[in-house]
């Protein structure tokens, strides 16, 4: 009913023309029953106007969605997001484990710090994780929610920690990077060797080429994109062909070029590659809380 | 509408007038088409009569499962999926092409002459048709033999199916192997130069897969884990100095996913003495791992009998890389 109300922001424009059209209908009367007149006849006018604006804006502005679909999506966010958190946990435990192992120097106060420094970059990992799943957006761009984690910690650890000790740290991160990018290399040269029969200098020669142009999306090959087939064939690592197709004979190199052809990685995107099947380590170690 | 089209150019003119005859040539041309294939389509069984996806025939169910699966099995079902009667077998063809390769890898390790190409080729096809032969006898009888999956009846003869084909899935992984033409005509046809040669590039070719299949799983242990760098080379030397006798041929090194890589890694390790991968990682990492090993050792008959590793030895050696020319039972060819 209030919205009805005519408001005062109603254009002058629309009052006038109504009082011109119904004012004469007021008829002339004693001055009591015109001044009524008058009024029943400004109080239409107004609703008029309102109307005539109301019905001009629906008519302009796009259709408003129903008010409550946001509202229903960012629950099931919410909720979702807060089962992930549950599954997410192990990878923070994992990260935190590390952490002990190189920092053990830390103090319960500093610990504590970090433990709800990890808790929050869970949430957050969960939130994000989920809002890329709803929106169709997982896999486009390079959200990781282990990296997200890893760096929240980071970042609490790193005023908290003995410098030595978080040097420490960071040398064993950038250390778990570079067998990460060793096992990737292999894993790709492996999958190049099953389809090309590579000989034992060949698979020298590609894997230090490898090595020397790495480039970290390579890493997604530790998932298990390796295991699908497209037209019978496993994922061609496409995106390393530089470093492959030198050191391949011609004959390699037509199988290669069909291969690429029938089934190139560059088919399938990025992808998304994280590993949760709940293997991690499950329980909370006691000793960030004490 | 006379004054609308007079007013066109004359070049849109002579676009409509010739596009106008030529559209409906194409449609005319278009829907003969679709007459012939619906003739086509209306000769076949299927598009009469009704599908019953219940009734399975094991006829044309059986080189699907041979050939094309990679250790699963696939139930395709309806009846009459080859109207134009049985294919042959393709079981030569295949076997064939699985001899080919074999020598074509063993030249590439150890440079064969034409006379040993020759003799090889000959050993091959001789062993492919022994096993064509052997193919066909368990298929033939299941040529246009259908069953109802809603009696039990056909339940049981699906299970027979499965069992036969299994036995000709094992068959045509060991057909160049121990007891063929082909490996008694390679230990004779190679010189000793050959013989270790070829015995170098497939003990190479295993401890890289091997290699390549640990640092694979180490990197999912390390997420699960949070290993440090010293725990992750005290496990890796651990698997390192215990290589399986993996199956060197494409076939098995390509059947293997990386979860079966992964369990096959788990395999051995639980097969490990545990005392120093204990003292290696914390009770909290201990916990996770030793679960995984309990799935890996698990694992070990489903890997066995998908033929990863060469038939008949221990999973685990400790002794270094493998001495013997070939590796194991298989012919020395490796693929």
């Amino acid at each position: 009913m209030s919205r009805m109300q005519p408001s005062r922001r109603e254009p002058a424009w629309a009052v006038v023309a109504a009082m011109v059209v119904l004012l004469p209908a007021a008829g002339h009367g004693d001055d009591a029953a015109a001044a009524a007149a008058k009024a029943a006849a400004e109080r239409d006018a107004r609703a008029l106007g309102w109307l005539f604006q109301q019905g001009v804006r629906a008519l302009a502005a796009p259709p408003a969605p129903p008010p409550d679909a946001d509202r229903q999506q960012r629950e099931q966010i919410q909720q979702h997001a807060k089962q992930l958190e549950r599954m997410f946990q192990p990878v923070l435990n994992s990260e935190l484990e590390l952490i002990r192992r190189c920092c053990d120097g830390l103090d319960s106060a500093a610990r504590k710090r970090i433990l709800a420094a990890g808790r929050e970059a869970v949430t957050v990992a969960a939130r994000g994780f989920t809002e890329r799943q709803f929106n169709g957006q997982l896999g486009r761009d390079d959200f990781d929610p282990r990296r997200e984690t890893r760096s929240r910690l980071e970042k609490a650890l790193e005023p908290l920690a003995d410098p030595a000790e978080f040097a420490t740290y960071r040398a064993e991160v950038e250390r778990r990077e570079a067998r990460r990018a060793e096992a990737a290399r292999l894993t790709i040269l492996a999958r190049v060797d099953r389809q090309l029969d590579l000989s034992a200098d060949q698979r020298q020669k590609i894997e230090a080429e490898l090595t020397r142009s790495w480039r970290p999306q390579w890493a997604r090959e530790l998932g298990n994109r390796g295991d699908m087939r497209i037209n019978d064939y496993p994922p061609a690592p496409d995106d390393a062909a530089a470093a492959i197709v030198p050191h391949l004979a011609p004959d390699q190199v037509a199988a290669w070029e069909s291969w690429c052809r029938a089934a190139g990685a560059r088919l399938l995107g990025q992808g998304f590659n994280l590993h949760l099947d709940g293997q991690g380590i499950q329980q909370s170690d006691p000793w960030w809380s004490e | 509408m006379v004054e609308r089209m007079s007013g066109a150019p004359r070049a849109v003119w002579f676009v409509r007038a010739l596009v106008a005859p030529l559209a409906v040539m194409l449609i005319g041309c278009g829907s003969a088409g679709a007459a012939d294939d619906d003739v086509i389509s209306e000769a076949g069984p299927e598009e009469g009569g009704q599908r019953q996806p219940h009734l399975i025939d094991l006829g044309s169910n059986f080189d699907a499962n041979l050939f094309e699966q990679r250790g699963g099995w696939v139930l395709r079902s309806g009846a009459g999926h080859e109207p134009a009667g049985p294919r042959a077998s393709p079981a030569l063809e295949r076997a064939r092409e699985l001899g080919r390769k074999r020598i074509d890898r063993m030249s590439a390790s150890c440079t064969l002459t034409e006379e040993q190409r020759r003799r090889l080729a000959f050993a091959v096809e001789s062993d492919a048709r022994r096993f064509a032969h052997e193919v066909e006898a368990v298929r033939t009888p299941y040529i246009g033999r259908q069953v109802d999956m809603n009696d039990q009846a056909g339940q049981k003869a699906w299970h027979a199916f499965q069992q036969d084909v299994a036995k000709c899935r094992d068959r045509l992984r060991n057909v160049y192997d121990e007891g063929s033409l082909f490996a008694v005509a390679t230990a004779a046809v190679l010189d000793e130069r050959q013989a270790a040669c070829l015995a170098a590039e497939n003990a190479a070719r295993r401890s890289f897969h091997w290699r390549a299949m640990v640092l694979e799983t180490m990197a999912k242990l390390d997420e699960s884990l949070g290993l440090d760098q010293r725990q992750h080379d005290a496990l890796v030397t651990e698997l390192l100095a215990h290589e399986p006798p993996l199956r060197n041929d494409p076939q098995a090194l390509g059947r293997a996913d990386s979860n079966m890589r992964r369990h096959l890694v788990l395999m051995v390790m639980a097969e490990l003495d545990a005392k120093p991968l204990r003292a290696a990682i914390s009770d909290r990492q201990w916990r996770v791992l030793s679960l995984q090993l309990n799935q890996g050792r698990a694992m070990r008959s489903a890997i066995e009998s998908q033929g990863f590793l060469e038939p008949g030895q221990g999973s685990v050696r400790r002794d270094g890389p493998r001495s013997q020319a070939g590796g194991g039972r298989s012919s020395g060819a490796g693929p």
